[in-house]
């Protein structure tokens, strides 16, 4: 089988993580609240989330570790325990750590790698992959975090799976470590394999994924792609400079947009496209000196997003 | 495919249980345990009652120190496993809880019993070696017969020793806890039972995982040898009956948790 194309590439599904209202309680928290989201393939798709959210939860329940209270999580349509060789379909970092510390790189991969029928020469390969073949025969309690996290990566990457479970994959990577990550994932991502990705770090999510999932206390919050989701924050803005800035500050609010006025001839306009606003202004006939889009960064996206999350819980406030 | 699939969790177990030094080092230490006590029920047996017995006798007699020796080499490919949370790796690997369960009790189990039946075969020859020295006259021998059928009574014990402890360290996950409860059903338990003078109780004590191996493996040597007036296969009955229980409670366990 291996060597061939992977299993599941010539499958007609573009849905490749299937959750189904999962939910998960510890006691009596309740980690996920009825989660329904799919996941698909050819893209990174980042997880965010304040901790405590249950991204992990969610992440563990995908493949078996933790044991839904309701609903279910599928993998290519099927459980992930009714897999035959489950890391060849799935790769999954979910605890870099998760290692006897007294083992070796090597043996820990090999002995993985020989539980799903995959060659020896695929662990001593991943290692490789992933630049730890100067320390493969260390023993995993001697390496460092970043070589840890690493470790972690090979794991995943060892059954050339069509779908990659990042949690936190960048914890302890130093930059070069990072810039190597965010290639990876989006290699996989371009290779058509589903790419799943938690990380706390906004400004590396908003590098390297396409699309999002945001959970708050469980629950989704967006489901969008990035730039929906930078789009929709109350924090993108469009600048317009023009010397009839009250005149077309009017159409604009007619439009639907929210204007403000910094002053005689700026104005700053939320709740409209940069396009739109152009359109307006040209329909008017008013003349524009500047016409500039200032773009929320993922970070502002989401603490506006999930402060929101935050209210709505508490006390739902007037939605402008 | 099944079969497939459980060989090859079979073999991620062994490579795992090699791979770690512990797994050596309780090796050794259960060897140790073995022949200490072997000498000294040897040469206890040697002076005490004149006559000859199977070099093998002794070590039989042994079970009763070096099961500790098993309880450890049995414990740590469980309780390391979850200590250093690489349980999470090898059950993504191998996510069918029983599947996973099972390949980790058979490779405990056929050590256990490969590495006891090799050391007890070793530990005879020294102790016969031993009891040929000046005072003892070389009482011990090794008759074919009764010492291929102690090897293989002991083979037995220790795996069934080794699935008592998967088992409970399953359950309890922690190797200090794993180790005080098996202490306390191996050895405290039936001391104290013993104690209570209470016929029934007294009969229970001598039950337990520790007596009734004891029984079964024939073991005469140890000061509890007497007493162990039941036949051979009963001991074997019980202990099986103890190993199965707790392999059935580490199952439940196992298969409704979170790792």
């Amino acid at each position: 089988m291996h060597g061939a194309a992977r299993p599941g590439r010539s499958l007609p599904s573009t849905v490749v993580i299937t959750l189904e209202g999962l939910t998960k309680r510890y006691g009596d928290r309740l980690a996920v609240d009825h989660l329904t989201v799919t996941v698909r393939p050819g893209r990174v798709t980042g997880f965010l989330g304040p901790n405590g959210a249950g991204k992990s939860t969610t992440m563990r329940a995908i493949v078996g570790l933790d044991l839904p209270t309701a609903g279910r999580a599928l993998v290519l349509g099927r459980r992930y325990r009714d897999l035959a060789e489950p890391l060849r379909v799935v790769g999954a970092l979910l605890d870099a750590r998760a290692v006897h510390p007294g083992r070796s790189v090597r043996a820990h991969l090999r002995s993985l790698a020989r539980s799903n029928g995959i060659p020896r020469r695929r662990a001593d390969e991943v290692v490789e992959t992933v630049g730890l073949g100067p320390v493969a025969r260390r023993r995993a309690g001697t390496l460092s975090l970043g070589m840890g996290q690493r470790l972690g990566i090979a794991a995943a990457l060892l059954g050339d799976p069509e779908i990659l479970i990042f949690d936190e994959p960048v914890n302890g990577l130093d930059p070069n470590g990072v810039r190597w990550f965010r290639g990876l994932a989006r290699r996989m991502a371009a290779e058509g394999r589903t790419v799943f990705v938690s990380s706390h770090l906004m400004s590396e999510m908003q590098a390297t994924a396409d699309h999002l999932v945001v959970l708050g206390k469980g629950r989704l919050l967006a489901d969008a792609p990035l730039t929906e989701v930078l789009a929709r924050s109350p924090l993108t803005a469009v600048t317009v400079r023009s010397p009839h800035a009250g005149d077309l500050a009017a159409r604009l609010r007619t439009a639907g947009g929210a204007v403000e006025r910094l002053d005689e001839c700026r104005l700053v306009v939320t709740g409209l496209a940069v396009e739109r606003v152009g359109d307006v202004a040209h329909e008017a006939g008013i003349r524009l000196h500047e016409l500039r889009l200032r773009e929320a960064s993922l970070e502002q996206a989401y603490q506006e997003l999930t402060a929101r999350s935050i209210e709505f819980g508490a006390a739902p406030t007037e939605v402008a | 495919m099944t079969t497939t699939a459980t060989l090859r969790a079979v073999g991620a177990e062994w490579a795992r249980f090699r791979t770690v030094r512990s797994t050596w080092w309780c090796l050794v230490g259960t060897g140790v345990l073995m022949g200490m006590a072997a000498l000294t029920f040897g040469a206890d047996r040697a002076t005490g009652r004149g006559g000859t017995f199977a070099a093998t006798a002794p070590v039989v007699d042994g079970a009763v120190l070096f099961q500790v020796g098993i309880v450890a080499l049995a414990m740590l490919p469980v309780t390391a496993e979850y200590a250093s949370g690489g349980v999470r790796a090898s059950v993504q690997a191998v996510p069918r809880r029983g599947r996973f369960l099972l390949a980790q009790a058979v490779v405990v189990a056929s050590s256990a019993a490969v590495a006891t039946v090799l050391g007890g075969l070793v530990t005879a020859v020294v102790v016969r070696e031993f009891l040929r020295l000046e005072p003892f006259g070389g009482p011990a021998g090794l008759p074919l017969g009764p010492v291929v059928a102690d090897l293989l009574r002991l083979g037995c014990f220790a795996a069934l020793v080794a699935l008592l402890t998967v088992g409970v360290a399953v359950a309890v996950r922690h190797a200090a806890g794993t180790l005080a409860l098996l202490f306390a059903l191996l050895f405290a338990l039936p001391l104290l039972l013993a104690s209570t003078g209470s016929a029934p109780l007294v009969e229970l004590a001598l039950r337990l995982p520790t007596g009734a191996g004891l029984a079964f493996l024939g073991s005469t040597g140890t000061p509890v040898g007497p007493l162990l007036d039941y036949p051979p296969l009963e001991g074997l009955a019980w202990l099986a009956g103890w190993t199965a229980a707790a392999l059935g409670l580490g199952a439940a366990v196992f298969h409704g948790r979170d790792l």
